[in-house]
């Protein structure tokens, strides 16, 4: 088995090699490899899998516009918590899961 | 020239200054013209309104040749062609916004073999600084790219269903990016990239948008070995190195292993790769000093989860925020 090597990268935010949503990509579940704590980030240092990203479309009411915004689910201390994210002056939006 | 052989041999020729609408120095069809070779020949300096040398349903044979400062793209060939580059110089390239691949452009079923090229200082104001494909076939084997600058796919452009595979190559200081494909497969084995100069290139040109290394769009298979990647910052906000996206593609297919990802950064997600499709196998990569906000290497993105809402569905209204914090368990 080849093994992928992670050193010394670094996210600002989230997944300091690397970051998936949903569903956790093949290589994930098989050899890789992290050096020391090099790799860097707020949330998960070497990689980051507790958020989920759904894609919402939006709907202006009175326009045929039809703009796409994203939801995120965030999991911090145990709750579970959606927000929008560049909505800006969109009044309307409809949901469904 | 006028050619009315089927076998036209240029050998130790000198096309200099040469002006024609189409093929300022040699244009050839299939009736006229079928096989040319050409050898020990310089085009420089040659202008006009579309390329140097030109022609559709013709075999080109073409090394030991120099082409310069010509003004113009310098190959051009369609319909079913066939090209083999060998041991040649391209170099001092300038193209306007109407020629998309500076130096060489190849579509409708045409093939090309580059083996053993250097080019070197293109500026290019279209796609594809060096070589644009269009439902070609394109194979290079000991190509050296250097300091080329484009809009779009400054070293090689491939879209429409092209074929490209790439060995033993490499190309350096470059921008936007330096390989773009939409729409093909892709293989690259022994390829080593670096240094981008989009930092310089959009001070003389602020409008310039940024672009990943290689970007790859819809291309059903994707295989890549001993690529290495290098040094190339913050010029745009998905994958620096790598920005892969697939969308209504059944099976896509891409593997990339044994290839080295180094200080490479993205201004938002993945510093060395952005994938929107879980189809992605690593084997033996090597990802060091990449950074990015989200997924400091690797950013996967996916396609599940788009939701289609009609409109007379239950509505949810937002007030004076611009984000906002709901929870629906």
């Amino acid at each position: 088995m080849s093994f992928n090597t992670f050193s010394n990268n670094i996210a600002s935010i989230e997944g300091g090699a690397f970051k998936y949503v949903e569903t956790a990509p093949v290589f994930l579940t098989q050899n890789n490899v992290f050096v020391g704590e090099t790799n860097n980030a707020i949330y998960g240092p070497n990689y980051a899998a507790y958020s989920v990203k759904m894609r919402l479309k939006i709907f202006e009411p009175l326009g045929d516009d039809i703009n796409l915004a994203k939801m995120s689910i965030f999991f911090l201390t145990g709750k579970r918590y959606y927000f929008f994210e560049k909505l800006k002056t969109i009044p309307y939006c409809m949901i469904l899961q | 020239m006028m050619i009315d052989e089927t076998l036209l041999v240029v050998d130790y020729c000198y096309f200099l200054e040469n002006e024609s609408n189409s093929g300022s120095a040699l244009y050839a069809i299939e009736i006229m013209v079928r096989y040319i070779a050409i050898q020990n020949t310089i085009f420089m300096e040659n202008t006009g309104a579309d390329c140097v040398i030109g022609g559709m349903y013709t075999t080109l044979i073409f090394a030991y040749s120099n082409v310069t400062n010509n003004t113009i793209k310098a190959i051009s060939f369609t319909k079913k062609s066939n090209l083999t580059l060998s041991a040649c110089f391209f170099a001092f390239q300038q193209c306007s916004t109407s020629s998309k691949g500076c130096f060489i452009t190849l579509t409708l079923n045409s093939f090309i073999i580059i083996y053993g090229a250097v080019v070197y200082d293109v500026v290019s104001e279209s796609e594809g600084g060096f070589i644009y494909l269009e439902s070609s076939n394109l194979t290079i084997v000991l190509l050296t790219v250097m300091q080329v600058l484009a809009t779009q796919g400054a070293c090689v452009e491939g879209t429409k269903y092209s074929d490209v595979i790439i060995q033993n190559s490499s190309f350096q200081y470059y921008s936007p990016d330096c390989m773009y494909f939409s729409d093909s497969n892709i293989m690259m084995q022994n390829v080593n990239i670096s240094d981008s100069i989009y930092a310089l290139a959009v001070m003389s040109n602020p409008d310039l948008t940024g672009a990943s290394v290689i970007t790859m769009i819809n291309c059903p298979l994707i295989v890549i070995s001993q690529l290495q990647i290098n040094n190339n910052m913050g010029i745009t906000d998905y994958g620096g190195a790598l920005f892969i996206q697939m969308q209504d593609l059944d099976n896509p297919m891409s593997i990339i292993s044994d290839s080295t990802f180094y200080a490479n950064s993205a201004g938002q997600w993945g510093g060395a790769i952005y994938i929107n499709n879980q189809n992605l196998t690593l084997l033996g990569n090597t990802f060091m000093n990449n950074n990015a906000q989200y997924g400091g290497a690797i950013y996967f993105d996916c396609q599940g989860n788009e939701i289609f809402f009609p409109p007379n569905l239950k509505f949810l209204k937002i007030l004076h925020s611009q984000i906002v914090i709901i929870l629906i368990m």
